[in-house]
């Protein structure tokens, strides 16, 4: 599914070098792996590259068998349209529509008829659970529901993979290990892979699979 | 779609600064279709003294371009005039015709000369779609012109109307005996004696000062004129049609030249050049405003969602699709603030008109008039577009900046 090989992104950071440097993996179709570290050991920039939201200095990304990380900036805006998914951590839903209206963005910029765009963002928002809160503006819903609404905005296109940056980080334990096991569900329901950075314990102890950076080098294998 | 609905709920979140952004839009709607009103009637006023005051909507002169002294002379007439005038009258987009002569020379109360300029016209025809009554009333008012009437329809009637300034120059008043002095066709000096039967208030202090009117019978008696005739005003049924029936009667009257009456009047043109720059210029700055105060809002909102902008971009939208949210914000403001820019104009053009305002005398002129705000369709067409291409220009450098903001920063961003 995923397959970065030898990525390097360097940066200067307060006068010192940062980013990662030489890094592979793999995650395969259906596999909940988590990107763990420190702050600033590249998780953040792994997941970006991974997520086409960044180029990387060196080395190469397949997404499904494709090589994407030279394509030009229009292809990966469709490719990340189509094919990938994102959940933040401080959610990030658009605070002037409604929960379904969010789930049902990036469809309706896909061009799918409206209709169409409401029946599949119902279901994502049914299938994380909340069915009877989608006319609720972000901001008249709690932080854990927030974040369901994310992954179900995420997930309603149907991507390969969705990329997840520090998804509980903003959320109790309570919300946060639910969360997670949401994740895992639809990973193996669906198929779809997902990439989680995060340093949270509660979300290592779901995972597939864990990739240990350090200083921006891979510690550990799958 | 979906672009378009974003940016609308996005105008309705900040509801403070698209409200202050709207009212900056309507006052500039407001100011220049007020003024666009304004200047309608301003030049339907202009349009009206012209061609109610002698010219017509069109003029039959002797062919060639005759200037100054040449003008007054009958050495250069319509030979036939009245001839040409009686056929025209047979021509089915003619109302009327009406035969001038004009000339020049003394006026003499005894004592004192003073020089004219002086016009013949017919007193039966001229009244009925000439405005020389409304002159007459207002120069009963003068001092001398009690008791001022038209002149009398008798061709053996020696009778002049003087303008005020002139009736001043010489003492005359309403009743007077005065001696009219020019040349004839043939060079001879005539005289011929008129009783002052009115006083004339053209509105122009330079013509009062210089202007009489008599019957085109005491000019030709004066002038000895025969049927010659300076020229030709011809009232049209249809003055829309004034650029169509030019070369139509220019080309059934070859020997002479056919002139419509805003090439002839040289005030109406000066003052509509005058406001057209005026109203540019007031159109610049007030555009200007609206550029700049739109613009800062725009930037203002995109400067807020920086981060929401990231998220976008992160879920695939293009950067030529941020760049169409902000149009579209552009849109919006432009559309509803011209919608309501035009009930404020309609509303307050209703009040001013009805407080029946009088405005000061313009320069030049001796009488004020009463404020009357045309409703003018295409100003408030003109302004909304001009707006609205404003609000899109404006939008552009916000919108710019939005699409071009790299995601893995605007994500950062607090």
């Amino acid at each position: 599914m995923l397959e970065l090989r030898d990525i390097t992104r360097a940066y200067e950071l307060g006068g010192e070098r940062a980013g990662v440097f030489g890094v592979s993996l793999d995650v395969p179709a259906g596999c909940l792996a988590v990107l763990a570290g420190p702050s600033g050991s590249g998780k953040t920039t792994l997941l970006q590259l991974a997520g086409l939201l960044d180029r990387a200095d060196a080395g190469t990304i397949t997404l499904d068998g494709q090589e994407v990380s030279s394509l030009h900036e229009r292809d990966r805006c469709d490719l990340r349209l189509r094919r990938l998914g994102f959940v933040f951590q401080a959610f990030n839903l658009v605070p002037v529509l409604s929960a379904l209206e969010n789930v049902m963005l990036p469809l309706q910029l896909q061009g799918l008829p409206e209709t169409q765009a409401r029946q599949r963002a119902e279901a994502a928002l049914d299938r994380v659970g909340l069915a009877d809160r989608r006319h609720h503006r972000p901001g008249q819903l709690s932080g854990g529901q927030q974040q369901r609404v994310a992954i179900a905005r995420a997930l309603a296109p149907d991507p390969l993979l969705v990329l997840a940056d520090e998804p509980t980080a903003s959320l109790d334990h309570a919300h946060g290990g639910p969360l997670m096991d949401l994740m895992a569900d639809l990973a193996r329901e669906r198929g779809t892979a997902f990439l989680v950075a995060s340093h949270d314990p509660a979300v290592i102890a779901r995972a597939h699979r864990v990739f240990r950076l350090v200083d921006g080098r891979l510690a550990g294998a799958p | 779609m979906i672009l378009a609905r974003l940016a609308l709920r996005n105008l309705l979140r900040q509801r403070r600064r698209t409200a202050l952004t709207l009212m900056v839009v309507v006052a500039g709607f407001l100011a220049l279709s007020l003024a666009g009103g304004f200047m309608a009637q301003t030049f339907q006023g202009l349009s009206d003294a012209a061609i109610r005051g002698g010219l017509g909507h069109l003029q039959v002169l002797p062919a060639g371009n005759l200037d100054g002294d040449e003008a007054q002379s009958l050495e250069h007439a319509l030979p036939d005039g009245e001839a040409l005038a009686a056929k025209l009258r047979q021509d089915p987009a003619v109302a009327e015709v009406l035969p001038r002569i004009q000339f020049m020379g003394l006026l003499s109360s005894g004592p004192r000369s003073v020089a004219f300029l002086g016009t013949a016209v017919d007193p039966v025809r001229e009244p009925r779609f000439m405005a020389c009554l409304d002159a007459l009333k207002d120069g009963a008012k003068a001092p001398g012109g009690a008791g001022s009437r038209w002149l009398s329809a008798d061709p053996a009637a020696r009778e002049a109307i003087l303008g005020t300034g002139l009736a001043r120059s010489l003492g005359a008043s309403v009743g007077s005996s005065l001696t009219l002095m020019s040349t004839t066709r043939d060079g001879a000096l005539n005289a011929v004696d008129v009783e002052v039967v009115g006083l004339q208030d053209l509105g122009l202090k330079e013509l009062n000062d210089r202007v009489l009117t008599v019957s085109l019978a005491t000019a030709s008696q004066l002038l000895d004129a025969g049927p010659a005739r300076s020229r030709l005003s011809i009232v049209l049924r249809h003055p829309g049609d004034t650029a169509r029936e030019l070369a139509r009667l220019q080309g059934r009257l070859p020997d002479t030249s056919v002139k419509p009456w805003f090439e002839l009047a040289s005030f109406y043109r000066q003052v509509k050049l005058l406001y057209v720059a005026i109203f540019g210029f007031m159109g610049l700055v007030l555009f200007l405003v609206v550029l700049l105060a739109t613009a800062n809002t725009l930037l203002m909102s995109v400067m807020e969602r920086i981060r929401e902008f990231g998220v976008l971009r992160a879920m695939g939208l293009q950067p030529g699709q941020l760049l169409s949210l902000l149009q579209w914000e552009g849109a919006f403001l432009g559309l509803l603030g011209s919608a309501l820019g035009l009930a404020a104009t309609l509303l307050l053009r209703a009040g001013l008109n009805a407080l029946h305002l009088q405005m000061p005398a313009p320069p030049g002129t001796s009488h004020g008039y009463e404020l009357d705000i045309h409703f003018v369709p295409l100003v408030y067409v003109a302004v909304a577009a001009g707006l609205q291409v404003t609000l899109q220009i404006s939008a552009l450098f916000p919108g710019l900046k939005a699409a071009r903001l790299r995601i893995v920063e605007a994500l950062r961003h607090v």
